[in-house]
């Protein structure tokens, strides 16, 4: 979280895309490729490996998300998945966010012609 | 063990690895390859490795900058939007050269001279180092040039000594025998030209261990007299006379008026003994010809080198003395003994010549980034206020210093475009203005991978010079750009003073160079000539061999000089064997009747009628040659000053009679000429004798026409000189026509071609110098306002202020010149062997390159100092500068 307490809008996307991954049931499905994929079939958003961990590791840092290593996968030639799931503080700022957007939206509605 | 699924792009999963922290590897480059094996049995190989090269690529740049950060702070990254992919980061980027050119338009002086300064600075080096490269460098067209050796006593072996040693060259991977000549070339039915040709003994292409592009080299038994004529062309020869002809083995050209079987081609680029030597002769080599002409290159044997060699050497002069003799000193081939690198052959005495011109553009380089470096220094700390505010306002200091360093890099682009024009546009001109000799120049060609460096250099200097103040800036903090512009500045600036005093070093190092080299050049004009260059076109004419017989040279010379006569415009004319200036050409021995022999050779020149009157030289003593000289007549020589100095101190020299050493006799001395600068400018005039060609059987193929015109410029006789000789005859080859003003300059040597280049580096230097005392002072006095107008206001006189200013810029400027001075004391024995007439410490120009630099320095210093005596104190009190 910045010092501000909000967070930046890909690491609000990120958060929202690993969230997503959990809420289909599954911990061990939660990794930095899956991530990547729930964004861009999810969002339109093609964003690279390298930046997702970037945000992920930022993140860790800043305490929204935390990760453990799993055992190396042969079929992964023989390297390990980093599994990541939202902390209290990452599910608490994804929520602040959705709650300033929705206010900030607020009798908006019908004011703005926005395509899509 | 890790175990790759198949198919993953090997080389972009490497790059990902290496950027990527050690921890993370494992988890990111699993991901990709898990990914690429789904994607890989969905789409195919093709999506997958193309999908995967995309991501690697894309990741790259965060990767790279995300271990930054964490490098500095421990986590990721200052703020998302640097992060994120695509658009955001790119924009920041964009923002920050648009600002950052802005940045520097707003301020056009600064980049006008960074950009000129570090481009011309960086362009000059680079086009001296391709040439540097070229000629000094780069391999010699043959197998390990390294091992090839030079045997002592150059263009003086006999043939007789040649097929003596021919199969005891014991201790060298081979050995052959060569000369030049120049020779006349045409097809049998072309115009006629005239060519250099190496003329060598049948082993030269194995020693020098190059094969032909075409046909073969030389056999044994090819250099033996009366061998069927053969040539091999050198590749230029047969591309621009021979039109690439495929099947040009077997053709027939004639070469000295003698047809020859072309029976080889060298490969492009092959050159021997010197570039532009372009035909190929086996020899003769005559046992009968026992004049000095030929040298001798070897190769050492593999893993030898020339010190290795003494005993060898001890085996070839033992063989030589046990078989030959020696009876003068001069010619003893027993002694002394050793062996030279080809290369330095080949390079001659150009090398130290290079290398200082190198070494003064080098210092031209230095400058600019010295004066670059001074300007940046200044500029960021005049702007310390604006960056301390913007980081007051929220900018992080990493954007700031990044935002330098687009600046930096915009002025290194535009600096090395700059540079890379400049040598390109000027690198024929920077070419011509250095000391090459003709055959050295050939082929010197703009090398782009050089200009590529060059330019990565442009960058690379500009980032430095930008980093001081960056690093300076960042260092300092925020607090102390915000807090100086409260109150008066009173420290600062030791870098770029220390700067200054380095470029004022320099600018009276490179002065002082330059004074030395135009005094060497004014010495070496106040050489008589003994001869008058102006109004004189020079001409070299061939007659080969077979197409003009022996006995009926001489006479043809005469004919020809009285057809030259007759084209209009025309004064006189008369020939010479080789043209004053040119170089010693051929010595003999010499006898003088009732004398012993003496053991010395003297230069000698074969002339035809007429030829001291049409060169301007002055008759002393007795008479020149005249029409009563018939051939079959009397033999009579013409000798100069300095013979007679040598040899007739002390009796009559008119009447005496001397050898002259061609099989005619006794020659008598009917004549006593004014010194002829023959061999150059630079050494004294030693003992000469003329004799004249038509009294002789035999004169050589080569003469030089001085044609004397009252038409300006000489060259105009260019055209009807040629055809006049064309219609002569034909097989006439015509070759060297240039004015002997032109001949004259060049005899200037190195001295007069490095004057040039080292005059403009002078100015540059000064004006470089110039600019870096004003920029920094101009600074100093502007940071400062505020402190002249506290001064005026509490009554200081300006004149005060002047002196104030000015005594700080005088004692730079003084510090910069002393040491500058120093610096040339030490630089200017490098020069001494391109000076002339002066000593490398001559006190004139010394003294002339401290004035100079002093003056301009001060001059420099001036301007900001009447500016800062002309402040208004209430202004300046309300300026926050």
């Amino acid at each position: 979280m910045g010092k501000d307490g909000f967070i930046g809008s890909l690491e609000e996307l990120v958060l929202l895309a690993l969230a997503r991954v959990h809420a289909r049931g599954d911990d061990e499905a939660a990794y930095g490729m899956t991530v990547r994929r729930e964004l861009e079939e999810r969002a339109g958003r093609d964003v690279s490996i390298g930046a997702v961990y970037s945000t992920l590791d930022r993140m860790e840092a800043k305490g929204l998300v935390r990760s453990r290593l799993a055992d190396p996968d042969p079929a992964r030639g023989g390297r390990p998945r980093r599994y990541f799931s939202l902390t209290e503080e990452g599910v608490a700022a994804v929520g602040q966010a959705r709650s300033m957007r929705d206010r900030l939206w607020d009798g908006l509605e019908g004011a703005l012609d926005y395509p899509g | 063990m890790t175990r790759r699924p198949p198919g993953v792009p090997r080389v972009f999963e490497a790059l990902l690895g290496i950027a990527l922290p050690p921890e993370e590897q494992g988890a990111a480059l699993g991901d990709l390859a898990e990914e690429f094996r789904r994607i890989h049995a969905e789409s195919g190989p093709g999506a997958a490795r193309r999908w995967y090269r995309r991501q690697v690529l894309s990741s790259l740049r965060t990767t790279v900058e995300r271990r930054w950060w964490r490098h500095r702070r421990g986590f990721s990254g200052p703020a998302e939007a640097f992060s994120e992919q695509g658009g955001g980061r790119m924009e920041g980027m964009g923002r920050d050269v648009r600002y950052a050119v802005r940045s520097l338009f707003g301020q056009p002086s600064y980049l006008v001279i960074a950009v000129l300064t570090l481009g011309a600075g960086i362009g000059g080096t680079a086009a001296l180092w391709s040439v540097i490269h070229d000629t000094l460098l780069k391999p010699l067209p043959y197998a390990d040039d390294g091992q090839l050796v030079v045997l002592w006593d150059q263009y003086s072996w006999r043939a007789p000594e040649l097929l003596h040693m021919r199969d005891r060259w014991d201790g060298f991977d081979g050995a052959s025998g060569y000369t030049t000549a120049s020779v006349t070339f045409r097809l049998p039915d072309g115009p006629t030209s005239q060519f250099n040709s190496t003329l060598a003994s049948a082993e030269l292409f194995d020693v020098l261990g190059t094969r032909p592009l075409l046909g073969r080299g030389f056999e044994p038994g090819d250099d033996a007299p009366g061998a069927a004529p053969v040539v091999v062309l050198g590749h230029e020869v047969w591309q621009n006379d021979l039109g690439s002809d495929p099947n040009v083995l077997g053709r027939i050209v004639v070469i000295d008026g003698e047809p020859r079987t072309v029976v080889g081609v060298m490969p492009r680029g092959f050159f021997f003994p010197e570039r532009g030597y372009s035909v190929f002769l086996p020899g003769p080599i005559d046992p009968e010809n026992s004049s000095g002409r030929w040298s001798v290159v070897a190769r050492l044997p593999e893993g030898r080198a020339i010190a290795d060699m003494a005993p060898v050497l001890d085996h070839v002069t033992t063989e030589l003395g046990a078989n030959f003799e020696y009876p003068s000193r001069q010619w003893d081939r027993t002694e002394g003994a050793e062996l030279f690198p080809l290369r330095d052959e080949i390079v001659g005495d150009v090398r130290t010549a290079l290398w200082l011109t190198l070494g003064a553009v080098g210092l031209i380089l230095a400058m600019a980034v010295a004066n670059v470096s001074a300007l940046a220094l200044s500029r960021t700390r005049a702007r310390r206020q604006e960056l301390a505010i913007r980081i007051a306002l929220g900018a992080g200091r990493g954007r700031i210093g990044r935002q330098l360093l687009v600046e930096s890099t915009v002025v290194g682009l535009l600096a090395g475009i700059v540079g890379v024009a400049f040598a390109a546009g000027a690198f024929q001109g920077i070419v011509g203005a250095l000391p090459l000799t003709r055959e050295l120049s050939m082929g010197l060609g703009v090398d782009w991978r050089i200009f590529g460096a060059a330019f990565g250099l442009a960058l690379l200097v500009s980032l430095a010079v930008g980093s001081a103040p960056i690093l300076n800036f960042l260092r300092a903090g925020p607090r102390g750009g915000l807090s100086s512009s409260r109150r008066v500045v009173t420290s600062g600036g030791v870098l770029e003073r220390g700067l200054v005093v380095f470029e004022m070093a320099l600018a009276v190092i490179l002065i002082t160079g330059a004074g030395l080299m135009l005094r060497s050049v004014d010495a070496l004009y106040d050489v008589d000539p003994g001869f008058e260059p102006e109004g004189l076109l020079k001409v070299t004419v061939t007659m080969g061999q077979l197409d003009f017989p022996d006995a009926e040279r001489g006479m043809a010379l005469e004919a020809l000089g009285d057809r030259l006569e007759a084209v209009p415009g025309v004064q006189s004319a008369a020939a010479v064997q080789v043209p004053p200036l040119w170089g010693a050409g051929w010595n003999f021995g010499l006898a003088i009747e009732g004398r012993e022999p003496i053991n010395r050779s003297t230069l000698y020149r074969f002339v035809t009628e007429g030829y001291f009157a049409n060169a301007g030289v002055d008759v002393i003593e007795g008479r020149e040659f005249e029409a009563t000289d018939e051939p079959g007549s009397t033999v009579v020589t013409v000798v100069n000053q300095a013979f007679v100095r040598e040899y007739f101190a002390d009796e009559e020299v008119l009447g005496a009679r001397i050898d002259p050493g061609l099989g005619s006799g006794w020659a008598t001395v009917v004549g006593v000429v004014e010194d002829e600068a023959l061999t150059g400018l630079r050494e004294p005039v030693g003992p000469a004798r003329y004799v004249l060609g038509r009294q002789f059987s035999w004169v050589p193929e080569n003469h030089t026409f001085l044609i004397r015109t009252s038409l300006d410029p000489v060259e105009t006789l260019a055209g009807p000189v040629r055809a006049a000789v064309r219609e002569f005859d034909p097989r006439v080859a015509v070759s060297d026509l240039e004015s002997m003003d032109a001949a004259f300059e060049r005899a200037l040597g190195r001295t007069g071609q490095m004057v040039h280049l080292l005059t403009a580096l002078g100015l540059l230097g000064l004006v470089l110098g110039a600019v870096g005392v004003y920029g920094v002072l101009n600074h100093f006095v502007t940071r400062r306002t505020r402190e002249w107008g506290v001064r005026l206001a509490l009554g200081q006189s300006p004149a005060r202020v002047i002196r104030h200013i000015m005594g700080g810029a005088g004692r730079l400027v003084g510090f910069g010149v002393a040491l500058g001075l120093i610096g040339a004391w030490f630089g200017s024995r490098a020069l001494s062997a391109v000076l002339f007439g002066i000593a490398p410490t001559d006190a004139t120009s010394f003294a002339g390159g401290a004035i100079v630099l002093t003056l301009v320095g001060l001059l420099a210093a001036a301007l900001p100092a009447r500016r800062a005596a002309t402040v208004d104190p209430v202004i300046s009190l309300h300026s926050e500068g």
